[in-house]
């Protein structure tokens, strides 16, 4: 059934023009960062090997920079696209047959998520393609930091997933959802600054900023506590998204 | 098929539906009359288990609505006043994905959309986009939805409001032709609609029972007097007598060119246009008929409330 309601989510994203709008900014943008990134990779690599540096690398030099510049162009961009999560059920009154049928909250909750979730790996997998490509056509970069900044990726697109759908539950209106999905990714993503100021809340921007948990992906490094951090993240927000879509029922 | 007990739902302060009782027999189409307001969507939307209620219990084909959900959703097909559609999809996906939801099996499932769109006439536009559909064609797509999974008992809240009177009088004719396969409980506030489609009424206002029972059993209840109207080719004080005459009538009143009032003291309709009939009937029309029944209902509780 959770399939089932994922596959129904993930048509509707491919069948509204919308989407295809938006992804196409969204791949646009990327696409001239990664332009950017090679750019300046060429440059620096150019200068390091005139100074006699042979260690710079692929993955300080053009892996790391990707993944950090691609989580905040995800932060901006994905609220845009979990809004209408569950605009569909909510405007066109749909939501009556969701809770009118043998069908619990947390099979709709986890749904919706998995569908957006992979409309996102969709996206992702199919647009950023060239990143591999070019890496591997023009060099012979490491294989662990791709993947683990792949993973980084996906689980970020996870937890935002999530957090759409928690924000669709909690609102009425699209504009609202999208401004709480912002807050709540822009939040973790400003937190991630505490991280490296000298003050109190230090260690609090270490333990949920955002980026602080990118970091590892992009350098090839795979930290438990970044898995326990996107994991506990997804969790609550769905857990959240479940009691609201109950509560609809039974409130 | 369904048990509604002392039921009550109360939206913070204001009481939605209070204190409801009554109960629908299997095979039984019911309609569920009141004013704007009234409760009627509310009642509707906890007897699917889409609401839950402060109090009170809801029982549907032996399963309570709330401990026994999944159970008891299972039996069910509802068609809410807007009907739940994904505008994107075309009739058929979406049929497909209602009888998925509604628990309909792999194997079954496409005989089961063939089904509801052969019985709800959507052959047609079946391929078509949704949102391309007129409002009748998309109330017929609700109604589908609703059939899909075969369910024991149809909830139908308002199905025929906005529709034009030929897109009503198919929705009518879809429902009749229902029942007998299904238990169906049907809102509206056109009286006309329950005169034709239902065995049985509950009026409520206020979210309280005021009268259940069929519409001559309300009729008595509330004494309202019927009225005949006739009208003949040739009045005249023999047909006054031989009305007077019949078992069951009042009085008959002569108002001209051909126009009588007969005031019956119980239905006997059929023996007054008998007797009319040799004087040239040419019309016959019922007064006092559900319309009253009705306004004296919704009117008394009115009166009741005034005086504590």
């Amino acid at each position: 059934m959770i399939w089932h309601i994922a596959r129904r989510e993930l048509r509707g994203y491919l069948h509204a023009p919308f989407s295809y709008v938006v992804s196409a900014a969204f791949l646009f943008i990327a696409g001239v960062f990664w332009a950017l990134v090679l750019d300046s990779y060429a440059q620096l690599a150019g200068q390091a090997e005139m100074y006699g540096m042979t260690d710079f690398g692929m993955l300080e030099g053009v892996i790391q920079p990707f993944v950090s510049t691609l989580g905040l162009l995800l932060v901006l961009f994905m609220p845009v696209v979990t809004m209408r999560v569950l605009s569909d059920e909510q405007g066109g009154g749909a939501m009556a047959l969701l809770l009118s049928s043998p069908v619990s909250s947390t099979q709709v909750v986890l749904g919706k998520w998995l569908g957006l979730w992979a409309f996102f790996g969709g996206l992702l997998g199919v647009g950023l393609l060239y990143v591999p490509a070019t890496l591997y056509f023009f060099g012979d970069p490491p294989l662990a930091p791709l993947l683990t900044a792949l993973l980084g990726v996906v689980l970020l697109t996870g937890l935002g997933s999530a957090l759409g759908v928690m924000a669709a539950a909690l609102s009425s209106s699209q504009i609202l959802a999208a401004v709480i999905s912002w807050a709540g990714l822009m939040a973790l993503w400003i937190l991630s600054f505490l991280a490296s100021s000298d003050g109190i809340l230090q260690p609090l921007g270490q333990m949920i900023g955002l980026m602080n948990h990118m970091e590892a992906f992009g350098q090839g490094l795979l930290k438990s506590n970044d898995l326990v951090w996107f994991g506990s993240l997804t969790a609550l927000f769905l857990f959240v998204a479940q009691q609201r879509v109950e509560s609809h029922r039974w409130r | 098929m369904i048990e509604v007990e002392r039921l009550t739902r109360r939206y913070g302060p204001l009481v939605a539906v209070d204190d409801l009782s009554f109960s629908v027999a299997a095979g039984e189409v019911l309609g569920f009359l009141g004013p704007n307001g009234a409760g009627k969507t509310t009642t509707m939307r906890i007897l699917t288990g889409s609401l839950g209620a402060t109090s009170g219990s809801v029982r549907v084909a032996g399963h309570d609505v709330r401990a026994d959900s999944k159970a008891a959703r299972r039996q069910i097909g509802y068609l809410p006043e807007s009907p739940p559609l994904y505008l994107q999809m075309t009739v058929r996906d979406y049929l497909e994905h209602a009888a998925r939801l509604r628990g309909v099996g792999r194997g079954d499932r496409p005989a089961a959309v063939e089904r509801a769109v052969d019985r709800t006439g959507l052959g047609d536009v079946a391929h078509r986009v949704i949102d391309h559909l007129s409002k009748g064609y998309r109330q017929r797509v609700g109604l589908a939805q609703a059939l899909v999974h075969d369910p024991r008992l149809l909830v139908l809240d308002e199905p025929t409001s906005g529709l034009d009177p030929a897109q009503m009088a198919e929705i009518r004719s879809l429902i009749a032709e229902l029942r007998g396969d299904h238990t169906i409980v049907l809102s509206t506030h056109i009286l006309s609609e329950v005169t034709a489609s239902c065995d049985r009424v509950v009026i409520i206002k206020d979210g309280r029972l005021v009268h259940a029972g069929t519409e001559d059993e309300l009729r008595s209840q509330l004494g309202a007097a019927q009225r005949l109207r006739l009208l003949v080719e040739r009045p005249g004080p023999d047909l006054l007598a031989a009305l007077d005459a019949l078992d069951g009538v009042a009085g008959a009143e002569d108002r001209g060119g051909g126009r009588v009032a007969v005031r019956l003291d119980r239905d006997v309709r059929g023996a007054v246009n008998a007797a009319a009939a040799a004087f040239g009937l040419l019309e016959s029309r019922t007064e006092g008929g559900l319309e009253e029944v009705y306004l004296a209902a919704v009117a008394g509780t009115v009166a009741q409330e005034a005086s504590p």
